[in-house]
């Protein structure tokens, strides 16, 4: 069996538009799960003990499950308390809640990780929570959490592949169907594993250029 | 050597009444009386462990004392002064806030915030604290950064300056509120001796303009050139209170002989 080239030409317009489908997903989650996975972490370090352990808790749920579970219960198991909804806003919601759960973990190492002497300064000199957080914590941890945040984020761009389960019409479940169509699987998962390659290179490139523009911010003091 | 009170109370720049501080089972400071007069260098000195830096948190709200009540310039900080009934009452943030701006507060560590440069550093408070425009609030940091010797420096971030220029820029920073108090909780203690020098001294010229400061501070030389009032600790407690000439002077307390020896092994001690 050999790659079949021409094929690959003749369906690349059909992978490009899934591939766009797989690129606002992921984005969109992406921003969906940093945000949501702050708030998290937030919650966790200023709020009431009771929402502390009830986030915790949330935490745990989700890392202890498996991704593809969690979405078939609430793509298939929603409507059952009320909650119905489209392929790509389930799919969309269920990769926000499940990175927010790892981001949150490493927004609390990051806010952990400035020293608390940083954070006593500001409030000496009468900078409100508020303010400390948005002056101080977030810049401050932005350079600690680049790394693992955006390897975060490249692990969800690959996660999105899950999507295809719940028929979102992204990279994986096109390409999976055309494989079928045209018994085809061989070129189809080459594409695809091209696709993901060069997405997620991008990715890292963007983290790395990120990173060497914030290493001027390192820590003056041992 | 018992604690003179010149001062009538209530009129101290800070007042420390009945003070202690439990951590767990720990009690780091021990039932603390203490006035800080207006316009002297008051120090505390004592062996590690004895609670001087934890008094000093507690005079910023850094730590909450266990009971007693700290007064800054007759106002209670942190908590309505206790009637001896009942839980204490803690006062509105913004309250604690207003009461804590009488206060500058210099750290060991400098605490200077690393993705700012010595202008942003200063600036910072002035800009988001007391809602001055960018480029009122530099120009007025510049000055304060003249005034520490380091305006040439305003552009570079703290990973460019020596830790004495940190700790220079920090005193700035602090300044540029124009507290009434000024804390320093061991502003030499990671520094080389050739860079303790430029701190202190500008720690002298603050001094000398009648600024009020309290110094956790182990330059013996320091507190007993500059200090006014040394207090003395030992597990938690005010051994001494009193001028550095009653202190150092002859007859010694036997626990701060004992104290002072460590230094004249290390050949460190500068007495008056």
């Amino acid at each position: 069996m050999s790659l079949d080239f021409n094929l690959i030409w003749s369906l690349l317009p059909e992978i490009l538009r899934s591939a766009g489908v797989t690129l606002l997903v992921w984005c969109c989650g992406v921003v969906g799960a940093v945000v949501l996975g702050f708030l998290v972490a937030l919650g966790r370090r200023y709020g009431p003990r009771a929402l502390g352990y009830a986030l915790q808790a949330y935490v745990e749920l989700i890392r202890g499950t498996p991704f593809l579970i969690q979405l078939f219960l609430l793509y298939y198991g929603g409507p059952f308390i009320g909650l119905s909804l489209d392929p790509v806003p389930a799919g969309l919601l269920g990769l926000a809640v499940y990175g927010a759960a790892y981001f949150s973990e490493i927004f609390r190492a990051g806010f952990e990780a400035v020293p608390p002497g940083h954070v006593e300064a500001a409030e000496c000199l009468g900078l409100n929570r508020s303010q400390t957080v948005r002056r101080i914590l977030i810049p401050e941890m932005t350079m600690l959490v680049l790394p693992p945040a955006v390897n975060m984020a490249i692990i969800l761009l690959k996660e999105t592949a899950v999507l295809s389960i719940i028929t979102v019409p992204e990279l994986t479940f096109q390409i999976s169907a055309i494989g079928s169509q045209r018994y085809a699987f061989i070129e189809a998962m080459f594409l695809l594993a091209c696709f993901y390659w060069g997405l997620v290179s991008l990715c890292g490139r963007l983290g790395s250029v990120a990173e060497s523009r914030l290493s001027k911010f390192r820590f003056a003091h041992s | 050597m018992n604690t003179p009170n010149s001062t009538a109370l209530g009129t101290s720049a800070i007042s420390v009444r009945g003070v202690s501080k439990r951590f767990g089972d720990t009690e780091v400071l021990h039932d603390i009386d203490l006035e800080i007069p207006h316009g002297q260098v008051t120090c505390l000195i004592g062996p590690s462990g004895s609670g001087k830096s934890t008094l000093l948190r507690c005079m910023a709200f850094l730590e909450e004392a266990t009971t007693g009540t700290i007064l800054v310039n007759g106002e209670p900080l942190g908590f309505a002064p206790g009637t001896g009934a009942g839980p204490r009452v803690r006062l509105p943030e913004a309250r604690i806030r207003e009461v804590r701006s009488q206060i500058g507060m210099c750290f060991q560590q400098f605490n200077l915030w690393p993705h700012m440069t010595a202008l942003g550093n200063v600036s910072e408070a002035l800009k988001t604290v007391r809602g001055m425009k960018k480029a009122d609030a530099e120009q007025r940091a510049l000055a304060q950064l003249q005034k520490v010797g380091l305006e040439a420096r305003a552009g570079h971030y703290p990973s460019q300056l020596s830790g004495g220029q940190q700790q220079r820029v920090a005193i700035a920073r602090a300044l540029a509120l124009d507290p009434k108090i000024m804390l320093f909780d061991e502003p030499t203690s990671s520094l080389d001796p050739e860079l303790t020098g430029e701190v202190l001294n500008v720690m002298r010229a603050l001094a000398a303009d009648g600024m009020t400061m309290v110094v956790v501070s182990h330059e013996i030389g320091f507190a007993a050139s500059v200090g006014q009032r040394i207090a003395f600790l030992d597990h938690g407690r005010i051994l001494l209170n009193a001028t550095p000439q009653e202190v150092f002077g002859k007859p010694r307390h036997p626990r701060l002989d004992q104290f002072l020896d460590t230094y004249l092994d290390r050949g460190a001690a500068m007495l008056v």
